[in-house]
């Protein structure tokens, strides 16, 4: 992992004193709430329904167990004994006094954590595919370009005041697990024909209002150059973006409004100038930040598959291992999902208990390490296969042994109504209905892979438009009322789902779900999967249903 | 389900120091409690409300002052889904609940 250096360390001090200043000048009446309020979501700090909402970063989700063990202290010191990830594989705490948030940044930058590039139109905190470094096949560990990027962003002088804010996600797979189509800049990291490691730059994604894909508007893109072709393209938008309108001010707008050719000419003019600027990483510079993330001295001559005991064979363990365990890139290992799912639950919460719980487990089965997914479950990644029952024995006393990553009760939620101020509807329990309508375990196994994703609005913070099944609250006549997308993906197949029809009332869209799961069911061809199905049918089977009776 | 009827309405906001959902009362404080909140028809007494509660956000006791509609019959009652929720809290969590 990477470890702050004095630099990083006295940043991230000097950071939260000057937060405790900030503060206290509110709390005295110098500065007003208009004046405060841009310092405060500088250091993340949004005022939400209920309280003060804290959101910390967890950059590229890879966290430690000391980390982990810190945030559990937080919820239960000021908050109220749980934290929500996020699907920008951050934590939020939901009940923040502002009194007492500069003694939280405190704590936080004791374990080199912080809250900044959480919030406001900068560069946020950059995500990566949270199997990063361990899974088969990956070109380059996508954290260390994640890494360089954040040391070029954080505070960087051109672009802390972007039109609108701006994500960046990395992988180094050709399976995409970080949905980069679907961010402001996308990187794909993969070996050329001569074993280089190349970049290809997707720009222009996202979700919100206006969803895009992102195109692939460089291809190729050496390692030498990417942060100063990154200037570029950042140039680009600072200089053209709409600060004039909100709604038209991400930069998927102004590719759009351009035209694909045109905004790649346009970065490939101003690339010719930030080329010759110098921000380009010295390779001894990348080679110290790649050491960081060399992995632990894995141990050899490991037996490939767990030991079956007869009490492994009669309970839940298979189908456990089915779908939490995947395929490490060292033999002898394993890469461990924890879902934060259990049926009826609230999805991406955890108690400080839990957090605890996986703290201890990371240190005792995977190197003191955590991963935050964008699927709001955290991942345990160097676990060896002969660990794998008792580590899954422990998650099952916590309750974090639910045998669905990936099946129809595994369903993204973002905090809606129930947590936040531009909600228009709740997402949260309609997740739960939805996980308790399907809760019985060999149903979902039979179902297969199947996305739910939820928004309590438009902002898309649940990744409604990149859900197999899609719901997006909407406020009609102050009722809350849902509408369903189908065939939208996050993956390497990035799609935006479609609008089935006419929306659902809260009492309607768990059966509407239901209907649509049946219909796939008896529509489908042998093996074939939730999103291949809606692909072939398109909506018209589903629409036919859905609505047949109304 | 008869919708709730709404002549009167109340003045929320949160509170500066940790951002809990208060109202203003009748007695010129604010209370976490709607039962104590002062109500007014739209109009000059509205405007009143409001003013204490601008006075109330440049003392920096609290911020983002708004007017919502409260039943009618139950005035302890919020009109809109939205202020139901500030009022009791998380629905996915009762236990939390304010009241
Ligand atoms: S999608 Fe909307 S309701 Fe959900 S967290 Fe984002 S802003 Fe809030």
């Amino acid at each position: 992992m990477y470890a702050y250096d004095t630099y990083d360390q006295t940043f991230v001090d000097q950071r939260a004193a000057e937060f405790r200043t900030q503060v206290a000048r509110r709390l005295s009446g110098e500065l007003t709430e208009e004046q405060f309020r841009p310092l405060r979501l500088l250091n993340g700090l949004y005022l939400q329904l209920h309280a003060y909402m804290l959101r910390v970063a967890i950059p590229y989700g890879t966290l430690s167990s000391r980390q982990l063990q810190a945030l559990a202290d937080i919820a239960d010191k000021y908050d109220r004994g749980y934290g929500h990830f996020t699907t920008r594989q951050n934590i939020q705490f939901n009940w923040i006094k502002l009194e007492e948030a500069p003694d939280i940044l405190a704590d936080l930058a004791v374990v080199e954590m912080h809250a900044i590039q959480t919030s406001g139109n900068v560069i946020r905190n950059v995500t990566a595919d949270h199997f990063a470094g361990v899974i088969l096949g990956e070109a380059d560990d996508p954290r260390i370009t994640c890494e360089i990027i954040r040391q070029w962003s954080t505070l960087h002088p051109e672009f802390s005041f972007l039109p609108r804010k701006f994500k960046i996600a990395v992988t180094g797979s050709l399976v995409d697990r970080a949905a980069i189509r679907f961010h402001d800049i996308g990187i794909r990291i993969r070996k050329a024909a001569d074993a280089s490691l190349v970049h290809d730059i997707y720009i222009g994604g996202g979700m919100g209002r206006t969803p895009f894909v992102a195109p692939l508007v460089k291809a190729n893109l050496s390692k030498a150059g990417l942060l100063s072709y990154l200037e570029a393209v950042l140039r680009v938008y600072n200089r053209y973006g709409r600060r004039d309108n909100i709604y038209k001010a991400r930069i998927k707008i102004l590719v759009d409004a351009l035209g694909v050719d045109e905004f790649a000419r346009q970065v490939e003019a101003e690339w010719m100038h930030t080329k010759l600027e110098g921000a380009d990483l010295p390779e001894a510079e990348e080679q110290r930040i790649r050491a960081f993330f060399a992995g632990p001295a894995y141990e050899t001559g490991l037996p490939a598959t767990p030991i079956e005991t007869p009490d492994l064979r009669e309970t839940g363990f298979a189908d456990w291992c089915k779908t939490s365990v995947f395929p490490h890139r060292v033999p002898g290992y394993a890469v461990v999902t924890i879902s934060l799912k259990p049926i009826g639950g609230i999805p991406g919460d955890a108690t400080s208990q839990q957090m605890r719980a996986i703290a201890d487990l990371a240190e005792a089965y995977s190197r003191h390490e955590i991963r935050v997914t964008h699927e709001q479950n955290l991942v345990l990644p160097y676990v060896r296969q002969i660990d794998l029952p008792v580590l899954w024995r422990k998650l099952a006393c916590e309750k974090l042994a639910t045998a669905n990553v990936g099946l129809v009760s595994d369903i993204i939620a973002c905090p809606g109504l129930d947590y936040c101020s531009l909600a228009n509807a709740r997402s949260i329990p309609i997740a739960q209905r939805i996980s308790e309508r399907f809760a019985e375990l060999q149903q979902q196994h039979d179902i297969g892979p199947l996305k739910i994703k939820i928004s309590g609005c438009i902002n898309a913070c649940g990744h409604h438009h990149a859900g197999h099944i899609g719901i997006l609250g909407v406020d009609r006549k102050g009722e809350e009322f849902y509408q369903i997308m189908l065939g939208g993906t996050g993956d390497e197949t990035a799609a935006i789902g479609e609008l089935v029809g006419p929306g659902f009332s809260s009492n309607t869209v768990v059966d509407a779900v239901e209907t649509i799961v049946k219909t796939f069911l008896d529509l489908r061809q042998p093996g074939e999967v939730f999103l291949n199905a809606v692909r072939r049918l398109g909506l018209a089977p589903f629409k036919e249903r859905l609505y047949a009776r109304s | 389900m008869a919708k709730a009827s709404s002549s009167r309405q109340a003045i929320t906001a949160n509170r500066l120091r940790d951002g809990a959902v208060v109202y203003l009362a009748v007695d010129g404080n604010w209370s976490e409690n709607l039962a104590q909140a002062a109500t007014a028809p739209d109009g000059d007494a509205l405007k009143k409300l409001f003013d204490r509660a601008a006075q109330s956000a440049r003392q920096n006791l609290i911020v983002d002052p708004v007017a919502i509609a409260v039943d009618d019959v139950d005035q302890t009652a919020p009109v809109s889904f939205r202020e139901k929720i500030r009022l009791r809290g998380p629905s996915v969590r009762p236990d939390l609940a304010r009241i």
